[in-house]
């Protein structure tokens, strides 16, 4: 306001900052390096090492893998069994064992085959499959085949068996409320007593098999 | 344009007038605004329920505008003006194609202006410190390309060959920018990454804008000025570019918090990067230790206050920084406010602090009219406490909050109530930050408006002059 | 111009170190994440929300919650308790079992007010002995691993969050300051979407100290038809609306209610490991509930 823009800024009398050539003090590099350590001891302490399945407070895999939680028993066979069965059974049976009454698939929930006292039917129904109706519930099942998925599965004789096992294990405690597991010894031995059979069953030898 | 010969600073402070006007005007704008929309956000720990009917005052809502307009209105368009200017006075060349730069600076503000409206229509990108959505993301982006460009083709012609220190800075500042923000709007907004990679780039990016670009370019303003305030020479070149490359190498690792989703290795990298910051702080004190000691030029609330407070607050929030990144603290200092306190004075205590003395500094030169000392004190003497105000509560209450969250007894509803106190403070550094605002918005204003009042008045003068002259012919 | 390359240069390497750090290899590790499974149910985790909920993410980032509430669960660290459950026939023999193992325990009254934890111990294997030793002589014992920590004794998670947990969020908002609790898992701690309505209308009317500010643009206050509408809040004392008039969500705030319900994130991961809450009982209804 005071002055004619071209005559006010007194900048002839200034040039630009300089600056002095001292050299570097020395304990700021050697704090430096001494901080640069420990950083480094503390990441090995506590980094984990770059791997993406370590969260603080683990600090490495192995520490997490110390902390895996087991629940042993059933449970496990369970969570196998349901693999198996939505794999090999839920085309018919349903993922939630509700069947497909329409063409002939019983369901399996609350079935009194389901929740009969052994393992014995089961194991040879999965085993050999069924030709011909079955009564659940009191009604009746144009069932026609059921294959014999157990046969079919893949592996050694032993490896069938475990995994009949786990999927008896699974719908004897997922639709009948059954929390005995079915152990493969079991499953081996119906399986060694019908191994020579090809043929399907019906529900007559079935019931006979397991009264 | 010929630079055979070297340009008087006069000539260079013209060339620099209509970009530079354009970024401190839009910036001290965008302060004041922001300064109302933080007020806002902190009435609501007085009044929980003042907004309950209106959306855009709500705290979603007032906070994130708060710290658009902060970061994206005011801090980068004014470290940028002084950026420009420090490239071009210290190459002793005219800025190049001002008025390109000055559209770029329009463009900046209009993006400024987009994101403020998207943010209030509830497009908040939900990233802390980046806002805006995307549409106005990519005009900022354009906007600093085009400024960014021609202020480094200012550089590259420049007549003086030796570089001072704040060219360094500037120019880092320069590149750093469009990368972290391309980046950030590609993988964040354009090609969205999946899950938790999201807040690792938010984070990284952050650390990136709030750690490294102002830092660059705060220091930049404060290395020229200490030495011309103070009438000496800066002590010394190697301990100022040493502050340059720890920033550099031990800032861009920081942002990462210790308590994230995020696996150990990253936010152990990044906690280790934040206390190395400690480095880089202890240099730039000795610096300007160094250089201020014994001069003889009185601080006394003016140019020298506003760039030595800058330094203080830069070294307590990078100290407060590095503490909290000890694994011990961060258990009590994260989710609370304290955090957000010391980032709070890295913004308001230094970088603001330091844009306001390097334009109080440069706009005289620039418009050729002095502004008032009695305004610039004014000034330094409400936004200093404004700042300290609204920070060190946060920091305290945080640190109490802290103690209450990892006490397992303490109800939940505790933490909040002892941090209160701490915000209800805030608000009045809020108001005087906010008073701050508006007294440099009138020094800017002011000093362009008398620009071209004396400008015209000359003209009017000249052509009344003239007039009689050819009627004599 | 050999200084301006250094100083280019310089800032390339350093940019480009930390870009490589923290946005190219959590890419890599993470960024391709697909569902993992629970340990050890092997149950498929998370699942993509769908329909409200998702809608109501976008509510969420909106309103801009993130600002004051956390969706992430610290833990300081882990434990591992057995649990003795029935000390069998013989207790004799299972207490001696038990010192056999562990004998700082060999007192009688270890073995009285069962269910109780008998050991801490320093991980699983550690465990193993003890229950082996247990269950040979016909005890029960339960082995638990509990991640410990003050989000965690506060009942907002089970264990902390990991990466896992977000990887159908975007926006992720993990968050990093609690002016409001953490809502990580809040679908399974308030899961009443009614609770959850009344809480956003009026936060005092359900939580007396609440600070939290009321959200009342995000319901319509309107007169009462012929029939009061089945969704309309049901508020009492101050929060009430005058008589004659009733207070019914929007569309937003029923999305936002059906994020929130959404947030749970304590299925058991091997990153994140805990014992996981006892299998319910298999059920008959599972078709009916679904």
């Amino acid at each position: 306001m005071n002055a004619d823009p071209k005559s006010s800024c007194s900048e002839t009398t200034e040039g630009e900052p300089t600056a002095t050539m001292t050299p570097m003090p020395v304990w700021l590099v050697a704090l430096m390096v001494s901080l640069l350590f420990l950083s480094a001891w503390y990441f090995d302490l506590y980094g984990g090492w770059f791997e993406s399945k370590v969260f603080s407070p683990y600090v490495s895999v192995a520490d997490v893998q110390r902390f895996q939680p087991k629940t042993g028993g059933i449970a496990d066979t369970v969570a196998r069994g349901k693999k198996l069965f939505a794999d090999n059974c839920a085309v018919c049976h349903m993922e939630t064992g509700v069947g497909n009454p329409a063409n002939g698939c019983p369901p399996l929930i609350d079935s009194e085959w389901v929740k009969s006292p052994t393992a014995t039917r089961i194991a040879m129904l999965i085993s050999k499959g069924l030709s011909g109706p079955i009564t659940v519930n009191g009604k009746v099942y144009n069932t026609g085949v059921m294959l014999a998925v157990g046969d079919s599965l893949p592996g050694s004789e032993a490896e069938k068996a475990e995994k009949i096992a786990a999927i008896a294990t699974y719908v004897r405690f997922q639709f009948g409320k059954i929390t005995v597991e079915t152990k493969t010894a079991q499953v081996q031995a119906v399986r060694e007593s019908i191994k020579d059979r090809t043929a399907n069953f019906t529900e007559e030898e079935l019931l006979k098999a397991e009264p | 344009m010929t630079a055979t010969s070297t340009p008087s600073p006069k000539q260079i402070d013209s060339s620099c007038r209509l970009p530079l006007f354009t970024l401190f005007s839009g910036a001290a704008v965008w302060l004041v605004m922001s300064c109302v929309f933080g007020i806002a956000a902190s009435m609501t720990f007085h009044k929980p329920d003042i907004f309950a009917e209106c959306t855009v005052g709500t705290y979603g809502r007032a906070y994130p505008a708060w710290s658009h307009l902060l970061v994206y209105g005011f801090a980068i368009p004014s470290g940028l003006g002084v950026g420009l200017w420090l490239l071009a006075r210290l190459g002793r060349v005219e800025v190049a194609k001002p008025f390109v730069i000055s559209i770029g600076a329009k463009l900046w503000h209009a993006g400024v202006l987009v994101g403020l409206v998207g943010i209030m229509n509830g497009q908040t990108s939900g990233y802390e410190w980046f806002e805006l959505p995307r549409y106005a993301a990519v005009i900022l982006l354009l906007a600093f390309m085009l400024m960014a460009i021609w202020a480094f083709v200012t550089y590259s012609r420049r007549n003086e060959e030796s570089l001072y220190p704040s060219q360094w800075f500037t120019l880092a500042s320069l590149f750093w920018f469009p990368w972290i923000f391309s980046t950030t709007i590609l993988l964040l907004q354009f090609f969205p990454v999946r899950g938790v990679v999201q807040s690792s780039v938010a984070w990284w990016f952050a650390g990136n804008l709030l750690n490294v670009w102002l830092t660059l370019s705060g220091l930049a303003a404060t290395f020229y000025l200490l030495p011309k305030l103070t009438n000496r020479p800066l002590q010394s070149h190697y301990l100022a570019l040493f502050v340059f490359w720890t920033v550099l190498i031990f800032g861009t690792w920081t942002g990462i918090p210790m308590h994230s989703p995020l696996p150990a290795w990253m936010s152990t990298l990044s906690s280790a990067a934040a206390v190395m910051m400690i480095v880089p702080m202890l240099a730039l004190a000795s610096v300007v230790f160094l250089t201020t000691i014994g001069a003889k030029t009185a601080c006394g609330g003016g140019l020298l206050c506003f760039s030595k407070f800058g330094v203080l607050s830069f070294n307590l929030a990078t100290l407060a920084a590095a503490i909290a990144a000890c694994p011990a603290i961060a258990r009590i200092t994260d989710f609370t406010w304290f955090n957000h306190g010391h980032t709070t004075l890295r913004l308001y205590g230094f970088f603001a602090m330091t844009m306001f003395a390097a334009i109080y500094y440069i706009l005289p030169k620039v418009s050729g009219v002095e502004i008032c000392p009695r305004r610039i004190k004014g000034h330094f003497w409400v936004a200093m406490p404004g700042a300290l105000l609204l920070a060190v509560p946060m920091i305290i209450g945080g640190i109490k909050q802290g103690l209450k969250l990892a006490d397992m007894s303490a109800p939940f509803l505790d933490s909040t109530k002892v941090a209160m106190l701490g915000f209800r403070i805030g608000t009045l550094g809020e108001v005087l930050i906010a008073i701050g605002a508006l007294i440099f918005l009138a020094n800017v204003l002011l000093s362009i408006i008398s620009h071209y009042r004396v400008i015209a008045k000359s003209a009017i003068a000249d052509a009344t002059a003239k007039q009689p002259t050819e009627v004599r012919l | 111009m050999k200084s301006s390359s250094t100083i280019f240069l310089a800032a390339f390497i350093a940019l480009s170190a930390s870009w490589a750090a923290f946005v190219l290899v959590p890419q890599i590790q993470l960024g391709r994440a697909d569902q993992a499974k629970t340990v050890p149910a092997e149950d498929k985790y998370p699942v993509a929300r769908a329909g409200l909920a998702a809608q109501g993410a976008e509510v969420y980032r909106s309103l801009g919650c993130v600002y004051c509430h956390s969706q992430q669960v610290g833990q300081q660290g882990v434990k591992v308790e057995v649990v003795l459950f029935d000390a069998g026939t013989n207790t004799s023999t299972t207490l001696a079992a038990i010192a056999k193992v562990n004998p700082e325990i060999n007192k009688p009254e270890t073995i009285t007010g069962l269910p109780k934890e008998i050991a801490r111990v320093a991980d699983i294997a550690a465990s193993d002995a003890l229950v082996k030793a247990v269950t040979a002589v016909g005890g029960k014992v339960e082995v638990n691993v509990i991640p410990t920590g003050s989000d965690i004794s506060r009942g907002w998670g089970k264990r902390r969050t990991v990466a896992q947990d977000y990887i159908y969020d975007s926006v992720v908002q993990p968050g990093t300051r609690r002016a409001g609790p953490d809502l990580a898992n809040v679908g399974s701690r308030l899961a009443d979407p009614n609770w959850q309505l009344n809480h956003l209308y009026a936060p005092k009317s359900v939580l007396k100290d609440s600070v939290m500010p009321s959200y009342r643009f995000l319901f319509e206050k309107r007169k009462i038809g012929k029939v009061a509408s089945a969704e309309a809040l049901k508020l009492t004392g101050d929060s009430a609306p005058a008589a004659g008039f009733e207070i019914v969500p929007t569309d937003k705030a029923r999305q936002l209610v059906a994020y929130l319900l959404s947030l749970r994130s304590d299925a058991p991961l091997f990153e994140s490991p805990v014992t996981p809450p006892p299998a319910p009982a298999p059920s008959t209804n599972t078709v009916a509930a679904k």
